[in-house]
């Protein structure tokens, strides 16, 4: 029987109609179907590649985030309340007193305010009243213990700080009294360099298979090993794992600490007709936009290997993070197409820490276990229809509702035992405070304070209208699991005015941070308000007495944090028109203007405090591309252009909220002459970031072949309008069809240190880098 | 008599030449025979029957070619469905006010070759734009490869290239001569590769209006950027990959809409030796020719040569490409079938700069015969071989059974290629 005349399928059965002898839909299908059987051997077709990446560091600073990056390691850094610091008048400025809702202050100023009434209650407490060493440093605790420390008040608890300089807390032996600002060895020792920020080899394995029928097969297979831990005296740690699915970090990935074994696709696909059906792990990209995310909200990034700072002409190829979905599309008349996804959630995955791109400070730890757990199986779904109204324009509309695979930070609980060390500030038998008042020997805490009974003191703190320490409940998700505290000492942690840097750097508002810390956390909470009173850090003064105060008795300590993964819903538009001049000559024609803006009604942003109460806003994002081909010349090929400018209403290109950006320095609240407090660490907010009221970054590219396309010369330029730019130029060699050669180069120049321009979180990353690629 | 008469009239073409064009040891006064090989040392025989580019390629590249009998057969030079509607539609042609084909009532054009008696340059252009492979439905399963000026290999590619025609349908049991759907399409062509591993997936689909005027609209699937983007399709003189010699401009020698062309004219006419009988060998693995020439003996097809009795070099300018790295184009133009023989491309400076010989013809080969669904015996192109001249890099395509990923070379295939091939959607799909 000879085969039907096919045509478009949503035409088959009105040409039925009109021409009923020739067929029908079904046979044209079925057709179809057979003429696919006809050659169907399975064919299987393997390909794939062999690279060599090299990124060499030509940054003049190392990455902070980094411990060994970290500029204060071996800063011994000096307490500014205590009583010893400048002319003294900083640590006898009265500073916020706590009161609990029945006005009964803190149990250790009870006595101390016993004189005092009204309104100046609420600020009665001098900032030296608890700071008790003259300094802090990287292994102050540790140090403080090997000497022997009786610990605060003689009760073992709060071991106290001693540093290399002889800087420290007044009941550690070896103390000196006096003994301040210095620098230590100890601490430099923490310090590397990471000189190559890339040094692995890949190989990918294509497997591609037709069977016929209208169905095919596609899997990836990714070996990559990175070798950058060699060069760094192993102190680059684990660098895939995370607590997601096991250890794994994406649903279909193997991993040692320096080697992953990943499958970045394995699907099969389905298509008859107008119908294609893709069911396996695999990546759905939308939007209009290049490298600016806007539309392009379905798959999070691994940003394990390269950060996002691979050659810009291939956007997140390497880094988009496929996911078990079934995705359905549908052309219309060969036109307008409805294309959906049902995904598995997976999320972002950071960079390691203490790696040449992290990502966050090394004062603290990312525990995301109980919040991925949380997320985990969740189903991300959205839906897309494109219309082409004319030969001309394309819009297209979208709507996805995902669990947002970047997360949200916050803090979570610390461990009962950090780094071989009790953690202090948990509830139970090793809490610092509760082992203070049940050993306390009667007297007075610190010369010239008030006098208080001998310990156990927990009855008189009851008696006195205050809690006792809190109790542990057990379980996930709780503020009182297995700890209370979001806090832990660490011999690698950071003391105070690194907490300032720290913050500006994380786009934070450290007062903020501080009252988190403290008042969401139920054993902080009771330690630092109920037992030694201290008030909520509204200003610098303030902050600087709480953090001196603790870090003098328990020298550095780290702060656990978490991401939650909360639900979203981004409802986008977009558009391509192509410009089309009636002279070819006109620069403008076939000019390609591309549009798109996403909107997320209530999207849930990190707090600048790291609390569980998060910043909501509903977001716009937009974005307005231009491309560009042009021939200058009759000798070279067309010239890609490209420029693209993005218009963000509340977070910056990395996500992080606008009001964090614009931090005020530290030094602002620090006389430099005397050493005393500034006017303004007395005015409440002050050293709150001022924010942003919007984000705007521009982009202008192009890449230049020869004629032959043999060589390609790729230029990029990243500018965020608040200062700051990265500029990219490469040059890719294709000398044949198994080898390419590729040298780039990221530039990155920040427009100063007031945090409010991406590349500021970016200036370690400059760098060369090379890649060799042999294609089979 | 004129080619076109006397092959409509009669059949075939020898009633319209002068005995010495139809027979290629009559031309040569017998020094050349069919079965002799044209190499260095007889290049000279026929210097006047080939283009300056083969004259090179064979007298300074080692390639060859062996002569062929000539073939003056209507059936043989035709697909059968095309020659059917060139036949039924002859004479209706003519020009628009805009300069697009319509036939005498105003219609788009129904199919077959409007002017199968060519008289001038926008004549022949017209024939070859409006149907490129002179069915409705093609795949063309394409292993390339690209040799380097030292006679190595030094790119391979596999893709396929999907067409439709979407007016001027000639397949009998078409519903009409014009696609339902795409009205004011003249065509959809897609191609997509499938080797090697950087390129594959990568896809591009073309939507050319039937207005000659009009640019087409260009699509393209990149992996890397893992999503269909718009490209503004007015570039047409870029390699489609690294190495590669083809460009959107070369296709059938009338790659681009013919009115962005201009300055058509007929420069020459009288006899040539063109690859227009028995290239395909189906006893050959995957259809494969024998290789021949350049250093390394693998840049060119070893093909054989038949005596064309008139071939119509036509001259054409891209005047609506500024910039465009093209002068001219001369078109090699068989003018018993106004198919593609050769097209050579000349610099800004006038140079030569790189050729588009094609090797074409039935699908018949001994015993072997591939039929339309009718019975006849089909007729396509087999071959093409790109060089640029001035780099010495040669690109020889195949037209074979079958390239990597398992797509076969299919004519009029019961498919609707639309959806299955020509569509964001089916780009989408195909990448990877």
């Amino acid at each position: 029987m000879p085969a039907r005349y096919p045509v478009p399928r949503s035409h088959a059965g009105a040409m039925a109609r009109a021409a009923p002898r020739r067929g029908s839909w079904t046979a044209v299908a079925v057709a179809g179907v057979l003429c696919h059987l006809e050659s169907h051997a399975i064919d299987w077709n393997l390909s794939g590649h062999v690279r060599q990446e090299i990124a060499y560091s030509i940054a003049a600073n190392n990455n902070e985030l980094n411990q060994m990056g970290n500029v204060f390691n071996d800063r011994i850094t000096p307490h500014y309340t205590h009583r010893t610091w400048g002319s003294g008048a900083n640590a006898a400025a009265l500073t916020s007193t706590y009161l609990n809702a029945e006005g009964v202050p803190g149990f250790f100023q009870q006595g101390g305010l016993a004189g005092v009434a009204g309104a100046a209650r609420r600020r009665a407490t001098a900032a030296g009243l608890f700071t008790q060493a003259t300094a802090n440093c990287r292994f102050g605790l540790a140090n403080a213990r090997a000497a022997g420390s009786p610990g605060l008040a003689g009760t073992g608890a709060f071991a106290g700080v001693l540093c290399p300089n002889g800087a420290g807390s007044a009941w550690v032996p070896g103390a000196t009294p006096g003994v301040a600002a210095g620098i230590s060895a100890q601490g430099a020792a923490l310090d590397d360099d990471i000189n190559f920020n890339l040094f692995n080899t890949r190989a990918e394995f294509d497997v591609q298979a037709r069977f016929g029928a209208g169905f095919a097969a596609f899997a990836r297979v990714r070996f990559y090993a990175d070798a950058t831990s060699s060069f760094t005296d192993g102190r680059i740690g684990n660098l895939n794992e995370n607590p997601y699915w096991g250890t794994r970090s994406t649903p279909g990935e193997w991993s040692t600490p320096n080697f992953l074994l990943d499958l970045p696709a394995l699907y099969l696909d389905y298509n008859r007709g107008p119908l294609w059906i893709r069911l396996g792990n695999q990546i759905v990209a939308w939007g209009e936009a290049y490298f600016f995310r806007v539309m392009d909200v379905a798959n999070g990034l691994d940003l394990r290997r390269h950060l996002t700072l691979g050659p810009g002409g291939e956007e997140f190829q390497d880094q988009r993070i496929a996911s078990p979905a079934l995705r359905v599309s549908y052309a219309f008349d060969a036109g307008p197409e409805l294309d959906l996804f049902v995904s598995l959630f997976t999320p972002t995955v950071l960079p390691a820490q203490n790696s040449a791109y992290n990502l966050i400070s090394s004062g603290t730890t990312l525990d995301e276990r109980d919040e991925f757990d949380d997320a985990a199986g969740a189903l991300n779904f959205g839906a897309r229809l494109s219309v082409p109204l004319s030969e001309q324009l394309t819009v297209t509309a979208m709507y996805t509702n995902r669990r947002n695979p970047d997360g949200v930070f916050r803090y979570a609980e610390a461990p009962a035992t950090n780094a071989g060390i009790a953690n202090a500030w948990c509830a139970g038998p090793a809490n610092a405070t509760n082992a203070l008042l049940s050993n306390f020997r009667g007297g007075a805490l610190f010369a010239g304070g008030p006098l208080l009974p001998a310990g156990p003191l927990q009855g008189a703190v009851a008696a006195s209208g205050l809690g006792l320490m809190p109790a542990l409940r057990g379980g996930q998700h709780q503020v009182l699991g297995h700890c209370g505290a979001a806090l832990a000492p660490d011999n690698h942690g950071p003391g105070s005015t690194e907490y300032w840097h720290a913050m500006g750097r994380s786009r934070l508002d450290p007062m903020q941070a501080l009252r988190t810390a403290i008042d969401e956390w139920p054993a902080t909470h009771w330690a630092v308000r109920e037992i030694f009173g201290f008030g909520e850090e509204r200003n610098v003064a303030d902050a600087l007495r709480t953090l001196e105060a603790f870090h003098g008795y328990l020298g550095g300590f780290r702060a656990y944090a978490t991401r939650e993964f909360k639900r979203e819903q981004v409802f986008a538009l977009g558009a391509n028109y192509i410009i089309q001049m009636d002279d070819p000559h006109s620069f403008f024609d076939s000019m390609i203007l591309r549009g798109e803006v996403a909107v997320t009604p209530h999207k849930q942003f990190t707090s600048l405090g790291l609390s569980r109460d998060y910043i909501e806003e509903t977001e716009v994002i937009s974005a307005l591309i231009i491309e560009k081909f042009h021939r200058f010349s009759d000798a070279i090929p067309a010239t890609y252009m490209v420029w693209q400018w993005m218009h963000r209403e509340a977070s910056d290109l990395f996500g992080r909220h606008l009001s964090g950006t614009e931090t005020v320095p530290f030094s602002r609240f620090i006389d430099p002459a005397t050493g005393d407090f500034t006017p303004a660490a007395f005015v409440d907010g002050a050293a709150s970031p001022r924010g942003s009221g919007a984000a705007d970054y521009v982009v202008f590219g192009f890449q230049q072949p020869t004629r032959s396309l043999m060589w390609r010369f790729d230029m990029a330029v990243l500018v965020d309008v608040e200062g700051g730019f990265l500029v990219q130029p490469g040059l890719r060699y294709r000398p044949g069809d198994d080898w390419q050669f590729d040298l780039y180069a990221n530039l990155m120049e920040d427009g100063g240190d007031e945090n409010d321009d991406v590349m500021e979180s970016l200036d370690f990353a400059d760098e060369i880098f090379v890649r060799a690629t042999w294609f089979f | 008599m004129a080619v076109w008469p006397a092959l409509s009239a009669h059949g075939d073409a020898a009633d319209a030449f002068a005995p010495a064009l139809l027979d290629i040891e009559a031309f040569t006064a017998g020094r050349v025979r069919p079965g002799d090989w044209i190499d260095a040392d007889s290049i000279e025989l026929v210097q006047d029957l080939v283009d300056p580019v083969v004259y090179q390629e064979v007298k300074q590249d080692r390639r060859r070619f062996f002569v062929q009998p000539a073939a003056n057969g209507l059936e043989t030079l035709f697909p059968p469905y095309f020659l059917d509607a060139t036949l039924r539609h002859q004479g209706r042609a003519r020009f628009d006010a805009d300069g697009n084909v319509v036939t005498d009532g105003g219609d788009s054009w129904p199919g077959g070759l409007p002017f199968p008696a060519a008289t001038s340059g926008a004549e022949v252009i017209a024939n070859l734009t409006l149907s490129w492979g002179r069915h409705d439905r093609a795949l063309y399963a394409f292993p390339a490869v690209v040799i380097d000026p030292a006679g190595a290999q030094a790119y391979e590619y596999d893709f396929v290239w999907a067409e439709q025609q979407c007016a001027g349908l000639v397949h009998p049991d078409a519903p009409g001569t014009l696609l339902p759907g795409h009205a004011g399409e003249l065509r959809r062509q897609s191609l997509w590769f499938t080797h090697t591993n950087d390129v594959r997936g990568s896809a591009f689909l073309s939507i050319w209006p039937y207005d000659q005027r009009r640019v087409p609209e260009l699509f393209g699937y990149l992996p890397n950027l893992k999503r269909v983007r718009r490209f503004p399709a007015n570039q047409r003189f870029e390699p489609y990959m690294p190495g590669l010699n083809l460009y959107l401009s070369d296709a059938w020698a009338a790659g681009d809409p013919m009115l962005t062309w201009g300055n058509f004219r007929i420069i020459h006419r009288g006899p040539y030796l063109a690859s227009c009988h028995a290239q395909w060998r189906p006893a050959r693995a995957n259809w494969a020719h024998p290789l021949v020439g350049g250093a390394g003996g693998i840049s060119y097809f070893e093909v054989g040569k038949a005596l064309v009795p008139e071939v119509i070099v036509v001259e054409a300018e891209p005047v609506a490409y500024p910039n465009a790295p093209v002068s001219r184009r001369r078109i090699y133009v068989d003018a018993r079938n106004m198919n593609v023989l050769q097209a050579i491309t000349y610099d800004r400076h006038g140079e030569a700069w790189k050729s588009f010989e094609t090797g074409s013809g039935q699908r018949l080969a001994g015993n072997a015969a591939e039929r339309c669904s009718d019975g006849r015996i089909e007729w396509s192109f087999n071959w093409l071989i790109s060089h640029d001249v001035q780099a010495n890099r040669v690109t020889r395509v195949l037209q074979a059974e079958h390239c990597r990923g398992n797509w076969r070379t299919r004519l009029d295939p019961p498919i609707d290629l639309v959806s299955e091939f020509m569509t964001e959607q089916a780009l989408r799909r195909m990448g990877s």
